[in-house]
């Protein structure tokens, strides 16, 4: 039952996003001053797009609907419920969002503060470490080896400049 | 006609183009070798790499790379049961037992020599029947390219996934991504808000790296941490035990050729993907085994056929690519991307105006599959050590190179974060059940899709209205004929699926 109530409430949740996109993003994010009348109009595809996911939202709606109707009351049974998360995969999804944020302060922040290298150095080692390696000279040494590496094919195989971060250009080292 | 393909085939006989291929196969199968590196993973992580690259280096080397990450991930699904790919699951079910048994030696080889059959089969049909197709192609006016994108989306959102619903709302996901950017007729503002970054829409390889790689080392660091250390195997020193005999390639023979033939006719469909294709290549050698008890125990067929059918897939999903400029599915839209960052537009134009380049493609996957073959050899007794490696050392590695390798397409900071963002969009819609290829066809064919169904609208309104225009295309009118017999088919078959799934509880399977 957890597991029909899960892809309804998905539904919904689609149906509501397609709302939300054609009644206010689209009109605030799309430019339609200059449309040909003949055309179609830069806002068809994204109008079609949200019009077809609404659509296939609401099938699906109907489709447990119907479902439910025609299973009545034995439907239910604990032989559809879906399997509360054990701990260990409430811990793996924790997991993994300290990782994404993690990854959101080196895209967003430390690469431009502090430079690729330094940054990916200091992620490097961080995501190891949340990942369970414990031993310290290990996880230094895999961060550096592996920014080593990365620096050695892009600036000088590649010839190519990955960014240095303002703090050290500010400073003049780079 | 001649004289283009000497032109070609010299273009990927050069020393560099050879070099290229050579540590593309390489690279590709230590890479997909490593558990929890997909193949088309390693291959999106690879890509921005051969930009640096002439064209005749780069591209060789690309496809390289993807034969042997699919290679290398049949090594991760037989040595310690995690296929490197979707597709190699199939090869788990005897390849596993096969290593457990101390014959992994070989099950490594008998992947091998299936792979390289399976590629080498479906690489000659790609070549005979692409230039059919774009000569057919060539008259393809915009009506036309819209109902062949339309119908390849159709085909991607009803066969892609267990739920069709989310399969259609991740297809048309992908139709809002590729719109973001500079409207296509108007140059008018689109989804941008401002920002320039996105005038000239989201980049393709960042966000193939992100839904491809990213979101996937997400889904396995989920796992517990036990998941995430190294695993051991252990090979038999018998010799026999690490060889595939010629008697017993004879008696594969028959398997190889029906898996194979299974294996292209399903890439040459879109939105089918390696993974069916190497199931119903299984389930086909066991039907006609005269041992069938032994599928599952460690039956040598039982490797053979899913090996050779996945590996037959990647040579006929690019006939669509090359015919039609179309990708059908993931390896042929990470293929396209590498294409275009190289200045390749695939298409029946192409092979019109301008076909050295095909040929030297053709060329260079021929001999890609022999490159594969010899040093797929000498890498079998070193695989041991590849598969070993462990996860909690490596995803981070794959983090830090992936946004290395997108900082690098354009050096551009942004695209460092789209391919963050990419992933994690791409991990919440794996966590929802939400399938992400469809997204990224939808995403890619967006431009060609909008554009040709612009123009078709604005050509039906300078004449005399819709029926006339579709009278006066035969081709139109045949694959208008064409896609509707083959969707009343599909649908038939999905109703007929839904029914037997639901009969028992009356709640649909995929709910």
């Amino acid at each position: 039952m957890r597991a029909l109530n899960s892809e309804a409430m998905l539904a919904v949740a689609v149906l509501a996003g397609c709302a939300l996109f054609s009644f206010v993003i689209v009109p605030a994010g799309v430019d339609t001053a200059f449309a040909d009348p003949r055309d179609l109009g830069p806002r068809f595809i994204l109008d079609i797009a949200s019009a077809g996911m609404a659509v296939a939202a609401l099938a699906a709606l109907a489709r447990i609907g119907f479902g439910r109707a025609r299973a009545g009351e034995e439907a239910g049974a604990d032989g559809d419920a879906a399997a509360p998360p054990t701990p260990e995969e409430r811990k793996g999804a924790r997991r993994v969002l300290i990782v994404l944020a993690a990854l959101g302060v080196y895209a967003f922040v430390l690469i431009d503060l502090i430079g690729f290298y330094v940054a990916s150095v200091v992620t490097l080692g961080a995501v190891t470490w949340l990942l369970g390696e414990r031993r310290t000279l290990l996880v230094a040494l895999y961060a550096l080896v592996l920014t080593a590496s990365i620096y050695v094919l892009f600036e000088i195989v590649l010839q190519s400049r990955l960014p240095k971060g303002w703090i050290l250009q500010a400073a003049g080292l780079s | 006609m001649l004289n283009d393909i000497l032109q070609g085939m010299s273009l990927a006989l050069h020393f560099d183009a050879l070099l290229g291929i050579v540590i593309g196969v390489a690279v590709g199968q230590v890479l997909g070798a490593i558990p929890g590196l997909t193949a088309s993973m390693a291959v999106a992580l690879l890509i921005p790499f051969t930009f640096y690259f002439d064209p005749w280096v780069g591209i060789p080397m690309m496809l390289g790379m993807f034969k042997g990450s699919l290679f290398g991930s049949s090594m991760a699904a037989i040595l310690i049961r995690t296929p490197g790919a979707p597709a190699a699951a199939a090869t788990v079910l005897d390849g596993g037992p096969m290593a457990d048994q101390g014959k992994g030696g070989k099950a490594m080889q008998t992947a091998l020599v299936a792979s390289v059959f399976g590629d080498t089969f479906s690489d000659i049909c790609l070549i005979l029947a692409s230039g059919v197709l774009a000569a057919i192609a060539i008259r393809f006016g915009p009506g036309e390219y819209v109902l062949l994108i339309a119908f390849s989306l159709l085909t991607l959102a009803s066969l892609s996934g267990k739920s069709a619903w989310k399969a259609t709302v991740a297809t048309l996901l992908g139709l809002v991504f590729g719109a973001i950017g500079l409207d296509p007729m108007l140059g008018s503002e689109r989804l941008t808000f401002g920002q320039l970054d996105l005038f000239d829409g989201l980049g393709l390889i960042p966000v193939l790296i992100g839904v491809l790689a990213v979101s996937e080392v997400f889904m396995q660091m989920r796992k517990p941490l036990t998941h995430l250390a190294s695993k051991t195997v252990e090979f038999s020193a018998k010799r026999e035990d690490n060889r595939l005999s010629w008697l017993e390639f004879r008696r594969l023979l028959p398997c190889l050729t029906r898996s194979s033939v299974i294996g292209t006719i399903v890439g040459a469909l879109p939105g089918l993907g390696a993974t069916i294709a190497a199931f119903l290549a299984y389930n086909d050698a066991r039907n006609i085994s005269k041992t069938p008890e032994k599928f599952g125990k460690g039956a040598i067929e039982g490797v053979a056929a899913p090996e050779a059918a996945n590996n037959a897939v990647s040579g006929s999903n690019m006939i669509p690519l090359l015919a039609f400029g179309i990708p059908g599915d993931v390896a042929a839209a990470l293929i396209l991307g590498a294409f275009l960052i190289q200045g390749i537009t695939p298409g029946p134009v192409a092979f019109h105006a301008n076909p050295v380049p095909l040929y030297a493609i053709f060329t260079a996957m021929l001999l890609a599959n022999a490159v594969n073959f010899g040093i797929g050899k000498a890498f079998i007794p070193l695989a041991k050590r590849m598969v070993a490696v462990p996860k909690r050392l490596l995803f981070p590695g794959v983090l830090i190179i992936a946004s290395a390798g997108a900082y690098a397409i354009r050096g551009s900071l942004f695209d460092v974060q789209l391919t963050l963002v990419s992933g994690a969009v791409g991990y919440a819609m794996l966590r929802l059940g939400f399938p992400p290829v469809p997204m990224l066809i939808g995403f890619i064919l967006t431009p060609i899709l909008e554009k040709s169904l612009r123009q078709t609208v604005l050509v039906v309104s300078a004449a005399d209205g819709w029926l006339d225009y579709v009278l006066s295309r035969p081709v139109l009118m045949v694959l208008i004929v064409l896609f509707a017999a083959i969707a009343v088919m599909m649908l038939r078959k999905r109703m007929q699926f839904v029914r037997q799934s639901t009969g028992a509880s009356g709640f649909p399977a995929d709910e």
